[in-house]
């Protein structure tokens, strides 16, 4: 578990405010593909809107997004299969009742569970990534806090995903 | 009746100390009366709660045997026994339930749900368990940061994107700019914006150059101008000097003016004083040819009367010199008849004479009118180009070239104008060389502005640049000030506090359940009583008996009394509401649960008639003493202060035949044991 920047979090917390619960469900999956494609090994990967499948697919590693406003999240899709399809599936956990928002990336075993307590992802026998968790975490951060308010204030997903794209690329330039 | 009080035991350490009433078990009526804290009350409180610390009670059963009524035996006697213990019982007279509880033996349900509902509020309305919440400190900062990046629209919230655009604006104004950090100490990068700031550039001399023009006559420069005045002087001159010649031409030459005269003022008034001797000369030619012709009629007429008359005139009568009257009278006839060219002519020449004198003096005026406005134009003009030339004469180092080349050429300019005409007398000629160093100075003014104007080409773009870039550096700034704010508490805290409040808000509901569960077993305990044929004919019966014909029709159920259906507990004032109340506590008083039979144990009365007026009292002590045994099959208690009261209650007590004990209560003395005894009014 990592904690996100403050300042990232603040433009998360505006997010939530200003879409509510389930658009900031979709635009965090946004920003976290992004994100991935900000880093070299998932540099390929691509969102996938289609039920029964990841929210982002790169190659045979897959990513279901989770925000949550509590302690736990449910998985209640056929992540059995999921996990079959993709043996690097990750789940992508961010829990907003807490402060600095905190953000897992769990290796999902051949069994996925269907709840995961992030309190409690030990004791589960679950395994965070850590080395994704904290690279994920570092470059959310940074593309978030690029794009800034023009992202989380943008009433058009599809805009505000564009707004993360384009400060991608100029990230990817100054690199 | 199945159980009697026989004594009651008050231990020591109850507030009126120990004492004992014994001989209870004699009495269907017992009245105990005291003033206020004397200690009724407490010689009450083992009929609702026996124990060591209220007090016992010794009762007779059914077979005048005598037991303590407390532990085993009372619980049995309550499972058995129908009674009415509790001094609550009707004290003050709120609540018809208060009666019904106790009849169905909800007391204890409705007492814990009430505390059950007491303790759910208590822990609801307690401190709430306080999550560790956003630290002030990051708060204003998260405010200020999202407030600055708000301002920078769609631009990237880089350190890149902030030093691109501080390079560009550098470059712009031909100065270094060092990679900076907006994260770093705020004056320097404030400092460092300022460095780059772009401000507009001047042209040096410009402001003092374009100064001394506005001295210049703004007027001379304008397109169309008009007139001068030295023009007009000009022309009035030419117009007055052409009069002067042609008046010249018609003087006789004689009469001519010395032409060799440079002052055309005094040559005209030569020209008027020639014209107008000649014009008087004209005149008295014209005036004696007047005479002559007078006298020439007059000798016409004389030889034309002499003639008449027929005397011959062969002399002058005037100089006597021989005439031939035919032949002066012939020539007199000649002359005196027709008109006279010669004198036409002279009129003539003289009316010429005249007009000219008219013109003159007119064309004089007016030159020497434009000649004076001629002289303050030209010194309207003199001045200002004087001073534009003193203004421009010393050349400034520091001036831009362009601008001391023109300095150099407006000061030539002003200076050779006046030395052409800066000492000669106003002419047009003058005029238009003066505005032709105006426009040519405005035109140098208007060359040199373009040229600074050329300087700050992409000023605004810049400035509006400048101001994105600085929006950026505070957005940064304040990005980089958020983050380094630390969170003073562990996110194991905040999950503790969210776990406290969660197991708060169980317990909360818990309390309620429970709650709900006792007062649905009271209700549905209740409902049988109420329900009960043998309470509502009770109840019935003891309402006929109030003098009240508006409560004779009610009908109990339970906390309400309804006629005809509608509830009417709150339109009953507060004497009918004790006496109903009261009919309403004996009516349910021997109901037991599935024992409609049952004979009632005691019900006592702690102070019935508080609040009461007179007359209210009076129908209290009337209702409640006039219930017989058969009314009312149990022992009563009353405790009242009011001896009124408790004289009518006794009065129509034993009216009904009930035998009344009275147990008169000393006032209270603190530490003492007082020593009660039981009066037996029929003794």
């Amino acid at each position: 578990m990592i904690t996100l920047s403050n300042s990232c979090v603040a433009l998360l917390e505006r997010c939530l405010a200003i879409r509510k619960e389930q658009e900031f469900g979709f635009r965090f999956q946004d920003a976290v593909a992004v994100a991935l494609h900000s880093l070299d090994e998932y540099r390929g990967c691509y969102s996938n809107p289609g039920a029964g499948q990841p929210d982002i697919i790169a190659g045979s590693t897959g990513f279901e997004v989770k925000s949550t406003g509590s302690d736990a999240v449910g998985l209640d899709g056929n992540y059995h299969a999921i996990r079959g399809q993709y043996p690097h599936f990750r789940l992508v956990g961010l829990r907003t009742d807490l402060k600095p928002y905190p953000l897992w990336v769990i290796r999902m075993p051949e069994n996925p569970p269907t709840r995961v307590r992030f309190a409690r992802v030990l004791e589960a026998g679950l395994v965070s990534d850590a080395d994704i968790e904290a690279r994920l975490g570092r470059t959310l951060a940074e593309i978030l806090c690029a794009a800034g308010t023009a992202w989380s204030d943008e009433p058009d997903r599809a805009l505000g995903k564009s707004r993360l794209e384009s400060v991608r690329a100029s990230l990817a330039q100054v690199r | 009746m199945a159980l009697r009080v026989d004594q009651l035991t008050i231990p020591p350490g109850s507030p009126i100390g120990a004492c004992s009433l014994p001989g209870l078990g004699a009495f269907d009526l017992v009245l105990i009366t005291g003033k206020n804290g004397s200690g009724k009350t407490t010689l009450l409180s083992p009929l609702d709660m026996p124990g060591p610390t209220t007090g016992t009670v010794t009762c007779l059963n059914g077979e005048n045997a005598r037991e303590s009524y407390t532990g085993a035996f009372a619980r049995a006697a309550q499972r058995q026994v129908t009674f009415v213990r509790s001094r609550q019982l009707l004290a003050k007279f709120e609540d018809l339930s208060q009666a019904l509880g106790l009849a169905a033996d909800t007391v204890r349900l409705q007492r814990e749900a009430r505390l059950l509902r007491q303790l759910a509020r208590q822990a609801k309305g307690a401190e709430p368990v306080e999550i560790p919440g956003e630290p002030r400190q990051i708060t204003d900062r998260k405010h200020a940061f999202l407030a600055a990046d708000r301002a920078c629209g769609i631009r990237p919230r880089t350190v890149a994107e902030y030093n691109r655009m501080g390079a560009t604006l550098a470059h712009r104004a031909h100065v270094e700019w060092a990679y900076q950090l907006p994260g770093g100490a705020t004056m320097e990068r404030i400092d460092a914006e300022n460095a780059i700031r772009p401000i507009p550039r001047k042209l040096d001399g410009l402001f003092e150059l374009s100064n001394a023009i506005s001295r210049l006559p703004a007027h001379m420069a304008g397109p169309n101008p008009p007139q001068s005045a030295a023009a007009r002087s000009e022309a009035a001159k030419l117009t007055l000097v052409f009069s002067l010649e042609q008046a010249i031409g018609v003087i006789p030459p004689n009469a001519r003016p010395n032409p060799q005269t440079q002052d055309l003022a005094a040559e005209a008034d030569a020209v008027i004083a020639a014209l107008t001797s000649a014009s008087r000369s004209m005149q008295a030619a014209l005036e004696a040819k007047d005479a002559l012709g007078q006298c020439r009629s007059i000798a016409s007429g004389y030889l034309q009367a002499q003639s008449r008359r027929g005397v011959a005139v062969d002399s002058c009568p005037v100089c006597a010199q021989p005439i031939d009257p035919a032949q002066v009278g012939a020539r007199l006839e000649a002359t005196t008849g027709g008109n006279d060219p010669e004198a036409d002519r002279w009129r003539t020449a003289k009316a010429g004479f005249d007009a000219l004198i008219g013109q003159i003096k007119t064309n004089r005026s007016a030159w020497s009118s434009a000649s004076s406005q001629a002289a303050a134009e030209h010194a309207e003009i003199k001045t200002p180009i004087g001073n534009c030339a003193a203004a421009l004469q010393a050349l400034v180092a520091q001036h831009a070239d362009s601008v001391t080349a023109a300095r150099r050429a407006v000061h030539q300019r002003c200076t050779n104008w006046l030395a052409d005409f800066g000492n000669s007398a106003p002419s047009s000629a003058a005029v238009t060389q003066a505005r032709e160093v105006v426009a040519f100075a405005r035109q140098s003014q208007t060359e040199l502005q373009r040229e600074e104007q050329a300087l700050n080409d992409g000023l605004v773009q810049a400035q509006q640049e400048f101001a994105e870039f600085q929006t950026l550096g505070t957005a940064l700034a304040a990005r980089a000030l958020l983050d380094e704010a630390r969170w003073d508490l562990a996110i194991d805290q905040v999950q503790s506090a969210a776990r406290q409040t969660a197991q708060r808000d169980r317990w909360i509901a818990v309390l309620n359940r429970m709650a709900d569960v006792r007062e649905t077993k009271a209700r549905s305990a209740q409902a049988t009583v109420v329900n009960d044929p043998g309470v509502q004919a009770r109840f019935t019966a003891l309402v006929s008996r109030i003098p009240h014909p508006a409560l004779q029709s009610l009908r109990y159920q339970g906390s309400t009394v309804v006629r005809e259906g509608t509830p009417v507990q709150d339109n009953l004032s507060e004497g009918q509401t004790a006496l109903v109340n009261i009919a309403a506590a004996v009516a349910v008083a021997g109901k037991v649960a599935n024992s409609p039979d049952h004979k009632p144990g005691w019900i006592a009365f702690d102070e019935p008639t508080n609040g009461l007026d007179e007359d209210a009292r009076r129908q209290v002590a009337e209702f409640l003493g006039g219930m017989t045994v058969q009314d009312l099959p149990c022992q009563v208690f009353v405790a009242t202060f009011d001896e009124d009261f408790a004289q009518r209650l006794r009065n129509a007590a034993r009216a009904a035949g009930r035998r009344v004990g009275h147990v008169p209560l000393p006032p209270l003395q603190a530490g003492g044991n007082c020593t009660l005894r039981i009066e037996d009014f029929l003794s």
